[in-house]
């Protein structure tokens, strides 16, 4: 530990209850460590996690967020949000190699000075004897060597579909737009070093549609729906794709008789991953999913299932984690291929280009690949249904889906297949459920978390 | 044919002699891939590497470079505008490699030179490897097509020094005062060498300007776009983009500095200006804004196409929008009578 280490706190503090329980405090004349600098805001469900991974990044040694306790919010529900946000953020920031103890939510009511003080007086203790805070992606390090392959393999079956699955394929294609069922296709071609996305709108490109070779290692061709400006669209879908329409349309991007779901079925149907899970029983019946399958039908919670890498890393400690992920980040080159190739990346601004505010400088170095990389995973906390578009547009081989698989993992953990308490949450697998970040229960996550 | 030759033992150790004084860049292996990187020794040198996954381009305008910083002190204001200055050697560049920096310096060069770029291209000497030869490694590479924008496998014209494989002996082909000094220190010694074969590839005509600038309203662009991402992919690895952006950073020691980046013609907010107005508004704009700057704009300019055909574009996009068929496009509508 550095000698006479004084550790830089921010704290976020909701104005009605922890702001008024830090100024009851002063007022007692109880004290509590000066490391602490206070930003008011209106409610701890303001405390966008961006602050807190703006903070650290920024050399905040910790970051501690205050709120009403549940049931006491202002605004009737703004901290049950918080607690769901930050259960997620926490284990996500532990999993890139932050201590996790470096980042507290707790509840501080405006009757209680001498809680103020004591939280603020912990939290300080133990953010010293961690040290002062890593910046993440600011080692040019080697990442520590790992067992498990950083790439997934594709299905080991991952042969995509024959010449029988290609000519029904273009047979139906030219009668969905034969009949104006719908205006353009959505498939793949042959190309001239890879497979790659065609948009079929006349029966001449119809015939050249083929069931790609290695349906793991393509992209999600849902990602092109927001650019399709109402023209009726035919897609061709992996299960995780069929599964991330499920969301758009739950996050009304468009609606389901925009679009018709093409599905992949047999082999080429299934996941991008190795199966290492067993899947869950309630499966939708494809029926409902797509709305014609080549081949058997495939299985849409097939789709998603972690890879052997996530519980590698996972149990690694901290500084490990640490190296990986600077080793990972100092690879990127900030070309977005990952943001661009993900159908649920679809902000108009990313916050990574916004200029006004700026939360991130345009320098292409690794602290701010690390900053996008973390935000983006954390923003696709319930929604990612793990395509792997994002690793397999990676041109630097960055194994981005292991964020989005942790993510997916906790919000697994903590939260129920309807989006409310429970477990087993699993994002798209149909289009009426609930997104895990617009709903709550009063009685989850108890005490807080971390 | 008689040449001096040079075996790689020599070559290494030549290498290794040189590392005191400079910062060398070869092809190393990272992961499944060859990268240009600063060596530490000359075991690190991948000898049989393809082309480099990543151009040389960073190594004389880096990904993101502090032009100038400043902050006030006890002294008043210090104002700092860091130059590298420190000789560098270029080592198992491609002639590609070394047409890109022919193909920059046209630009960041001519008056008013950019400072940054002149002192690291100054301090560099480009050692390069033919494609062609013999051994693995030799080329050409998937997508590469150099041959269409004026270059070719062996083309000594933009390097210091040439080097040609003949399995572990590098035939040595001296071509500046500045690569001969360079290799004052390396033992050569003469043989007889058989000429290589020229190697076959298929033929890519370049269509001239004219036929460039009478495809600008074609709807071939918004086809060509309509699956593309709008990732930066294929202008970062491109050896001769040079877009940048530069924009201030505060630090919290309280310094300013003044970043300048790559920016990209492919990222929707390129071209956007004050107000919000966008004059470059679609993806199809942008594409074409790409290859017009390439085959139009900068060969009216400069003389050159603004592409050495290395074909690193070609491999990395995720969808697979390959330049040659782009060119074939542009080409095969020129023999279209209007």
């Amino acid at each position: 530990m550095i000698e006479n280490f004084e550790p830089r706190i921010v704290g976020f503090l909701c104005n009605w209850c922890s702001y008024a329980g830090a100024d009851l405090a002063g007022t007692s004349r109880l004290s509590y460590p000066p490391n602490i600098r206070i930003v008011r805001v209106p409610c701890s469900g303001r405390v966008d996690p961006l602050f807190v991974m703006r903070a650290l990044r920024d050399g905040a040694d910790g970051v501690l967020v205050l709120g009403c306790h549940p049931g006491d919010c202002h605004y009737s529900d703004g901290n049950y949000h918080a607690r769901r946000r930050f259960a997620i953020m926490h284990e996500l920031l532990s999993f890139v190699g932050y201590e996790p103890e470096r980042v507290r939510v707790d509840w501080v009511s405006a009757s209680e000075g001498a809680r103020f003080s004591r939280v603020v007086s912990e939290f300080t203790e133990k953010v010293r004897s961690l040290g002062p805070v890593r910046r993440l992606g600011a080692q040019a390090a080697t990442a520590p060597a790992q067992a498990a392959a950083l790439r997934p393999a594709a299905t080991s079956a991952g042969q995509g579909g024959g010449p029988g699955q290609t000519a029904q394929l273009r047979e139906l294609a030219a009668r969905l737009l034969a009949e104006g069922q719908a205006g353009v296709v959505l498939g793949w071609e042959k190309g001239s070093v890879r497979e790659r996305p065609l948009f079929a709108s006349t029966a001449e490109q119809a015939s050249r549609l083929v069931v790609p070779q290695e349906p793991g290692a393509s992209l999600n061709l849902a990602t092109y729906l927001h650019h399709l400006h109402g023209k009726k669209a035919a897609l061709v879908v992996k299960p995780a794709d069929a599964r991330a329409v499920n969301v758009l349309i739950k996050e009304g991007q468009l609606k389901r008789e925009d679009v018709v779901l093409i599905g992949l079925g047999g082999e080429a149907g299934r996941g991008p991953l190795p199966a290492s899970e067993p899947s869950p029983a309630s499966e939708p019946s494809p029926a409902s999913a797509y709305d014609f399958v080549l081949g058997e039908p495939p299985v849409l919670s097939d789709a998603f299932v972690t890879a052997p890498l996530l519980d590698e890393v996972e149990g690694w400690p901290v500084a490990q984690r640490a190296a990986f992920w600077d080793a990972q980040f100092n690879k990127c080159e900030r070309c977005y291929a990952c943001r661009q190739a993900c159908p649920m990346c679809y902000c108009a601004e990313c916050l990574s280009e916004q200029l006004n505010p700026a939360w991130q400088s345009i320098a292409i170095e690794a602290p701010e690949q690390a900053f996008f990389h973390v935000m983006r995973a954390y923003h696709l906390a319930g929604r990612c249904t793990g395509c792997n578009a994002c690793s397999n547009a990676c041109p630097e081989g960055i194994p981005l889906y292991l964020l989005n698989q942790k993510v997916a993992r906790e919000v697994a953990r903590f939260f129920g297949p309807d989006g409310l308490k429970g477990t087993g949450y699993q994002a798209g697998l149909s289009a009426d459920v609930a997104l895990p970040f617009t709903v709550f229960t009063k009685d989850e996550l108890a005490g807080g978390h971390a | 044919m008689n040449q001096e030759i040079i075996s790689r033992q020599e070559l290494s150790r030549w290498l290794e002699s040189l590392l005191p004084a400079h910062t060398i860049i070869a092809p190393v292996h990272r992961e499944d891939r060859d990268a240009f990187a600063i060596i530490g020794s000359a075991g690190e040198v991948a000898w049989d590497a393809g082309r480099t996954a990543n151009p040389a381009k960073e190594f004389f305008f880096p990904a993101s470079e502090t032009i100038v910083r400043w902050r006030t002190g006890p002294a008043g204001l210090q104002v700092e505008a860091p130059l590298a200055t420190r000789p560098q050697v270029l080592f198992g560049a491609r002639p590609c490699d070394g047409m890109a920096l022919d193909v920059l310096d046209r630009l960041l060069l001519a008056d008013p030179a950019d400072p940054y770029y002149r002192a690291r291209r100054a301090a560099t000497t480009v050692v390069a490897w033919a494609c062609g030869g013999e051994g693995p490694g030799a080329g050409p590479f998937e997508g590469c097509f150099c041959e269409t924008v004026g270059g070719g496998p062996a083309d000594r014209r933009f390097v210091d020094v040439l080097l040609t494989r003949y399995g572990d002996d590098y035939a040595v082909d001296a071509v500046t005062e500045k690569g001969r000094q360079l290799l004052s220190g390396a033992k050569t010694e003469p043989r007889e060498l058989p000429a290589l074969t020229p190697r076959d590839t298929p033929e890519l005509p370049m269509p001239p300007p004219a036929a460039w600038r009478a495809q600008f309203d074609a709807a071939f662009w918004t086809e060509l776009a309509q699956r593309c991402l709008g990732c930066r992919t294929c202008t970062y690895d491109c050896p001769v983009c040079y877009c940048f952006d530069a924009r201030d950073r505060a630090l919290p020691d309280g310094t300013i500095e003044r970043l300048r980046c790559w920016d990209s013609c492919q990222g929707m907010q390129c071209f956007a200006i004050a107000g919000g107005h966008n004059p470059r508004p679609t993806q199809a704009s942008r594409q074409r804004q790409r290859y017009m700057h390439k085959f139009l704009y900068y060969p009216e300019r400069e003389g050159v196409a603004l592409c050495v055909g290395c074909g690193r574009c070609v491999v990395d996009c995720p969808v697979n929008i390959d330049i040659r068929e782009v060119i074939a496009a542009i080409a095969a509508a020129e023999r279209v009578p209007a």
